[in-house]
């Protein structure tokens, strides 16, 4: 039409070049039959692997070039020469700045800050804690998606977080779990989980502990709330690592794809909950997830997570604030936002992850399946047998800190 | 083996649409009409439908004549956008004994003056829309795109066809798009007996192809909302016309998404394509991507960043079902295909 005429002659001369360089123009359709689609595959693979290379080619011809310079400089500025001999002391503050210059490969760029820096991060390296989350950032920072399944999950990027999530969970919360036979081996499950803990710790950890422990080292996807897909970083970071949108559609589709599927019925209610309404389960939507565990007749498994309510205590909440950052909260924990960065590092509780009885609600016609009155009273007994949970395992703890 | 399959089916189509005895098998021939045959998609199908015995003879309704000529191609000159142009369209339709239309006449990408893309979205395919409810045709298929769904962080990860139209918030162009999608919708409840179909394409993957994607795959630098890496769907065109052929050689009712097996992250893609990302906060990115669309320096108003910021992928899940439409590329091979400079 008038329209598409005008882009042809918008361009002209690249047109008519490209018709050009265009090959004897094959039917569409021979072509594609004739195309088998796994040599394109693994030339993608060789693309990528001579991508790679010539990356690493590069950073080498860097790291020598700069190596070269820092030798250089070295003698230089440990060759006795003027400099040195005008300070009283022999050894002037000028001659000092180079010599740490020298051996700092940032110094290029920028001398003071790439000193700085560097002196820094050695401090903060003799914390492990740092280091690992230094390593894993520097890792994903890295990282290029190759092979990820309809959903957006990138095992290989699940694989550099490890470190950190290793140290959280050994090292960091101690999270001991229980219950794992209720997971099953093979075919859908859908977990049901208490939330807490401001940050969705828990989801990372129950997550990260049936990868673990689990005999057959199940992958669970997470169904995770709205705002965290809406969240720069985070939100790739989530989806990168299994987590999608909570809505009735995606449950569905993963768990008649056979995953095992995390909810938090609680949502947002849940991690935003204070620190004096601790472990007292907030409502569970409306019983959507019996719905959803109905209709594709997967069975309901309830986690109960002790533990991840005291990691950041949350005292109060700034409406204001969350209102003009679009969240749906903003907490003022004893650290946060008092101490900066500093404040988001959670406390070290002793944490106990209880993985209960499946429940199944395939019994259930399409007629009760339409009934909001009974799946919501359904729900809420989920709800109950949490609770219960939960409570039989605050009686046995002893100490937050230690169990 | 599967070629001897592929044989036998085709042998069983000849058989349902040519009947015995050779007057009768060339008035039994299909006529079809298309619409935007200079697109890239409409100039291809042409290609296709002339090599095909199947089919009879041609209408084209455009408004300058296409290159490929051929004794089967009727070309009339005809500017859908024209006030009461329909009438003249119906008549067409009718005295050709049309029993097909193929509307591809769509702007692919956004232009600066809306309204003349508005013209020819929403206006052209009203006329076509009317002709079509007047003349005796049995069949329509109507080019949409995958864009109508909208990037949003709300969405499901996988849109299916039922999944409400939420484009139109985001600016003109698609709006235009999804006003094209009620309409036909309407046609098709209206008119039962007609066989209405509407294929949502995601972007098609072609160095001779503007989608808003690819144009911005065309530029060195890009500027994308900063923090955000969203999920990326491509078609390679072989596939995109292999569907749009199957709609037209036999009947389904109703919209499919038409999209490359898998997904693959923003970043994936420029990675592979080599491409310089500008991270800038939202905030400023798209205030800034809309000052350089009015100055002719970028491919599509600020809106348009919601695709390299949230999600919008498309289940092709129906269109395998319904339609048995299995895409021979998937998005990464499309990409590379791409990348090679084979499409």
């Amino acid at each position: 039409m008038a329209e598409t005429s005008k882009v042809v002659t918008m361009k002209p001369k690249r047109k008519k070049a490209r018709l050009k360089d265009r090959p004897t123009p094959e039917t569409p359709e021979a072509k594609a039959l004739g195309a088998a689609p796994s040599p394109r595959l693994e030339a993608l693979d060789a693309l990528i692997e001579a991508k790679v290379e010539a990356h690493l080619s590069e950073i080498e011809h860097r790291l020598e070039q700069s190596l070269q310079r820092m030798e250089t400089k070295l003698e230089r500025a440990l060759a006795p020469d003027q400099s040195m001999r005008a300070g009283d002391r022999g050894l002037s503050l000028t001659s000092l700045l180079s010599v740490l210059e020298a051996m700092n490969p940032l110094s290029e760029a920028q001398p003071l800050v790439g000193e700085l820096a560097h002196l820094l991060t050695r401090q903060l390296e003799k914390l492990g804690f740092i280091r690992i989350v230094g390593q894993t950032v520097a890792d994903l920072m890295d990282h290029v998606s190759m092979d990820v399944d309809e959903f957006g999950y990138d095992q290989a990027f699940e694989d550099k977080l490890r470190p950190l999530l290793e140290f959280l969970f050994y090292t960091w919360w101690r999270v001991e779990m229980n219950g794992l036979e209720n997971v099953p081996d093979r075919g859908r499950a859908l977990l049901v989980s208490n939330h807490s803990g401001t940050l969705p710790f828990d989801g990372a950890m129950i997550k990260f502990g049936i990868r673990e422990l689990h005999p057959q080292h199940r992958i669970t996807r997470v169904l995770m709330h709205d705002m965290f897909n809406s969240l720069p970083i985070l939100g790739p970071i989530l989806s990168k690592t299994g987590c999608v949108r909570a809505c009735h559609e995606n449950g569905q589709k993963l768990l008649e794809r056979e995953h095992v599927t995390l909810v938090f019925p609680e949502g947002a209610k849940g991690t935003g909950k204070y620190f004096k309404n601790r472990y007292k389960l907030e409502r569970f939507g409306r019983g959507g997830f019996v719905r959803l565990a109905a209709r594709t007749s997967s069975p309901i498994i309830p986690v109960a997570v002790v533990g991840a309510e005291e990691i950041y205590p949350i005292m109060d909440n700034a409406t204001l604030i969350a209102k003009l950052l679009n969240l749906p909260y903003f907490p003022i924990t004893p650290t946060f936002p008092w101490l900066g960065v500093l404040g988001l590092i959670p406390l070290p509780s002793k944490w106990t992850i209880d993985i209960g009885e499946p429940i199944r609600f395939d019994h259930l016609s399409e007629k009760d399946l339409d009934d909001d009155f009974l799946i919501d009273h359904l729900g809420n007994e989920v709800r109950l047998v949490i609770q219960n949970m939960i409570d039989n395992r605050l009686k046995k703890r002893k100490s937050i800190w230690f169990g | 083996m599967t070629s001897s399959i592929v044989k036998r089916r085709n042998a069983q189509r000849w058989r349902e649409h040519a009947p015995s005895g050779v007057t009768e098998r060339k008035t039994s021939r299909r006529r079809i009409a298309l619409t935007g045959v200079r697109s890239f998609l409409g100039r291809r199908l042409l290609h296709l439908l002339r090599k095909d015995r199947r089919y009879g003879k041609i209408i084209l309704l455009d408004v300058a004549r296409p290159e490929e000529r051929s004794r089967k191609c009727v070309f009339y000159a005809v500017d859908l956008t024209q006030p009461g142009i329909d009438q003249t369209i119906t008549d067409i339709l009718a005295a050709e004994g049309v029993d097909a239309v193929a509307h591809l006449a769509f702007p692919s990408t956004p232009r600066r003056d809306e309204r003349v893309s508005h013209e020819l979205t929403v206006i052209g395919t009203l006329n076509i829309l009317k002709a079509c409810a007047r003349a005796p045709i049995h069949k329509l298929v109507v080019r949409s795109t995958t864009l109508v769904y909208g990037a949003d962080y709300r969405n499901p990860s996988l849109l299916d066809e039922n999944y409400p139209l939420n484009g139109a918030r985001a600016d003109g162009f698609i709006r235009d798009q999804v006003e094209v999608e009620r309409m036909v919708n309407k046609l098709a409840s209206n008119h039962p007996d007609k066989t209405v179909t509407a294929l949502r394409f995601c972007p098609i993957l072609s160095h001779h192809h503007t989608d808003v994607i690819t144009r911005f795959l065309n530029r060195s630098t890009i500027v994308t909302p900063f923090g955000y890496d969203p999920l990326i769907q491509f078609i390679h065109p072989d596939d995109a016309l292999m569907a749009l052929k199957k709609a037209l050689d036999e009947d389904y009712h109703g919209a499919f998404n038409i999209v490359g097996r898998g997904v693959l992250y923003l970043s994936t893609v420029l990675w592979l394509t080599n491409k310089r990302a500008v991270p800038l906060l939202s905030s400023l990115a798209y205030p800034l991507a809309d000052a350089l669309w009015y100055l002719n320096a970028w491919e599509a108003p600020g809106r348009h960043l919601d695709f390299l910021r949230y999600s919008c992928v498309a289940d092709g899940e129906k269109a395998e079902r319904v339609m048995g439409f299995s895409p021979r590329y998937s998005t990464k091979e499309a990409l590379l295909a791409y990348l090679k400079n084979e499409i």
